[in-house]
């Protein structure tokens, strides 16, 4: 089994301080470069059964989630002036004195078949009152994943955004010499950590996709030197075709619902978008023409798609009507545009721009309007959003100094344009075509 | 020009060689190769002599099937480029039929820029990786 899915118990406590005023505390994504909240995470209390290990893991790894966002400051260990055990009430003052506006206090214990049980409070220092009390249960071996769980919570509680962290990264792991690449699937956490494949060193893939709740995968096989749209069962790992259609199939996409498979297909070196009905079997063609029409992307009602094409004379971003079938041309910026990407609350189009030797990942609405560039190089691509539209997923390739190598790094950033960070992957392997999975089921 | 390795030199010659105007049958069909601008598939005066002598031998040699492979330099988004190469094959492949050989003796594919026949970066070299190419099957 490829993928085990986790079921947690998530128990919302009610507060043991009960407060009915509005917390002051309130952390804004977007407006950006804004001071980080100094954030303390208390060590935490266990019954001794606890292996001490995942305890110091588990602290580790929420405070590298926060402190990735950009957000949010860790407050030194060293600095902490008490320990406050469970169910008392933090000395406020003392915590004010070294600047701590966050304060969360952690207890984990083990239960019965081999599971673990985690309470945690969050307090606002100057607010002095707990905003956040929460219970997670899951078995020990998914320790981790109950750090980005709580992580997510601490988020969502200060932030009011969904959260991303407990969340993963399907792309294409990339080795050997740029004109004899090995192309194979691979699949992390969002913070880089348990990598692993999910296809063979011998097929030539590209272009994965998750469905919208992670059963499946959408990608091109160059299988039997037929290149062709094939589904991975993310339980079995069974791959297969996901249909023959007269032609390469490429560049699939989900549909919002899941029903449906938006993909490009050539029939006599004409590229269109068609949808694939999964049940029905059936196939229906989307765009018509002789241009170059890929990279389809529903919008998350499932109405609207945004492609690429250049039946305007050069590579521009579309928005089809899937009711109307009306189509409209949205950017006319200087340069060619590509990839478009509809954010999870459809209020953004993510895109890559190509203008003057440059490649560059930005975002604007689905008018085209607002453009902002968010990072640029000398190349990159394939933005793919976070669950909570407020970070996106990328791949930049370096211009290499002897022109015979290529090293691709993925890389995020949010919507500011600021917390950009490299998403680690494992030495010799390059990352190319990321997307992020939606929140893991 | 620096020549960086044996696959652009073999690439020049292959440029330098269509650039005659005539209409060769060539020894060896495996890896002839035709040239594109960039971001076109339009065929040339000099692919469209190379291809008709494609065409040639395959009059001459009515057993051999071929396919071709459409190809782009890295100067462009990966999913646009698979069509770009798509394309790029299915105009070579036109020429050939239209000169009479039937469209059941040759397959395409397109390997987007996922398969540069020269290593490097610069114009030089994309110029050479913008290709259809031929491979007996």
């Amino acid at each position: 089994m490829l993928f085990k899915f986790l079921r947690f118990l998530v128990i919302v406590n009610s507060c043991l301080f009960v407060s009915f005023a509005r917390a002051e505390l309130k952390v804004d994504i977007i407006a950006g470069s804004t001071e980080p909240i100094p954030i303390a995470i208390q060590k935490f209390e266990t019954d001794g059964k606890v292996s001490s290990k995942d305890a110091a893991m588990i602290r580790t790894v929420v405070e590298n989630d926060l402190k990735s966002t950009g957000l949010f400051r860790i407050v030194s260990h060293d600095a902490f002036p008490e320990y406050v055990k469970m169910n008392d009430m933090p000395n406020f003052g003392l915590w004010m004195t070294i600047k701590t506006q966050v304060l969360v206090q952690v207890k984990m214990v083990t239960q019965k078949n081999d599971r673990y049980k985690i309470d945690f409070y969050v307090w606002d220092v100057n607010g002095k009152e707990q905003i956040e009390a929460q219970s997670l249960v899951s078995s020990k071996k998914s320790a981790r994943r109950m750090a980005h769980i709580m992580a997510d919570a601490i988020y969502e509680r200060l932030t009011g955004e969904v959260g991303y962290f407990d969340t993963q990264i399907i792309f294409i792991a990339e080795t050997g010499p740029v004109d004899n690449r090995n192309k194979r699937m691979a699949i992390m956490d969002q913070d880089g950590y348990g990598f692993r494949y999910v296809s063979d060193n011998k097929t030539f893939v590209m272009s994965p996709h998750f469905s919208p709740n992670m059963q499946n995968v959408v990608f091109l096989s160059y299988r039997d030197d037929d290149p062709m749209v094939w589904t991975l069962d993310m339980n079995t790992g069974e791959q297969r075709r996901l249909g023959r259609f007269g032609g390469m199939t490429f560049s699939p996409r989900f549909s919002p619902d899941g029903s449906r498979v938006a993909l490009s297909l050539v029939k006599n070196g004409i590229t269109n978008i068609y949808e694939y009905d999964i049940a029905k079997k059936t196939l229906r063609q989307l765009t018509f023409g002789t241009s170059i029409d890929t990279s389809p992307s529903y919008s998350p009602d499932g109405k609207k798609m945004a492609f690429n094409s250049n039946r305007s004379g050069s590579q521009q971003i579309h928005i089809l009507d899937l009711e109307t079938k009306k189509q409209k041309r949205i950017t006319y910026g200087n340069g060619r545009y590509a990839t478009p990407a509809f954010s999870p609350d459809g209020q953004f189009i993510a895109f890559t721009k190509i203008a003057d030797d440059t490649f560059y990942v930005g975002i604007m609405d689905e008018n085209g309007r607002h453009e902002k560039i968010l990072a640029g190089g000398w190349f990159m691509e394939s933005p793919s959003w976070a669950p909570g539209s407020r970070r996106i997923v990328y791949y930049e390739t370096e211009k290499s100094l002897d022109g015979m190598d290529r090293i691709s790094h993925i890389r995020s950033v949010d919507i500011t344009g600021q917390n950009l960070y490299d998403i680690p992957l494992p030495k010799d392997i390059n990352g190319v075509e990321p997307t992020w999975s939606p929140l893991l089921p | 020009m620096k020549i960086k390795n044996l696959a652009m030199l073999a690439g020049i010659a292959g440029l330098m060689a269509a650039c005659g105007g005539s209409i060769v049958e060539p020894a060896d069909m495996n890896g002839q190769k035709v040239f594109f601008a960039f971001d076109s598939s339009e065929i040339s005066e000099d692919a469209s002599n190379n291809l008709l002598g494609q065409s040639l031998y395959m009059k001459n040699h009515p057993d051999t099937k071929i396919q071709i492979a459409g190809n782009c330099d890295e100067r462009g988004s990966t999913e646009y480029n698979l069509a770009l190469g798509a394309r790029r094959a299915a105009a070579a492949k036109s020429i050939i039929v239209k000169d009479g050989i039937s469209s059941k003796r040759i397959s395409t594919i397109s390997y987007g820029k996922e398969r540069p026949a020269v290593k490097g970066t610069g114009e030089e070299v994309w110029a050479q990786n913008r290709n259809a190419t031929t491979m007996v099957k």
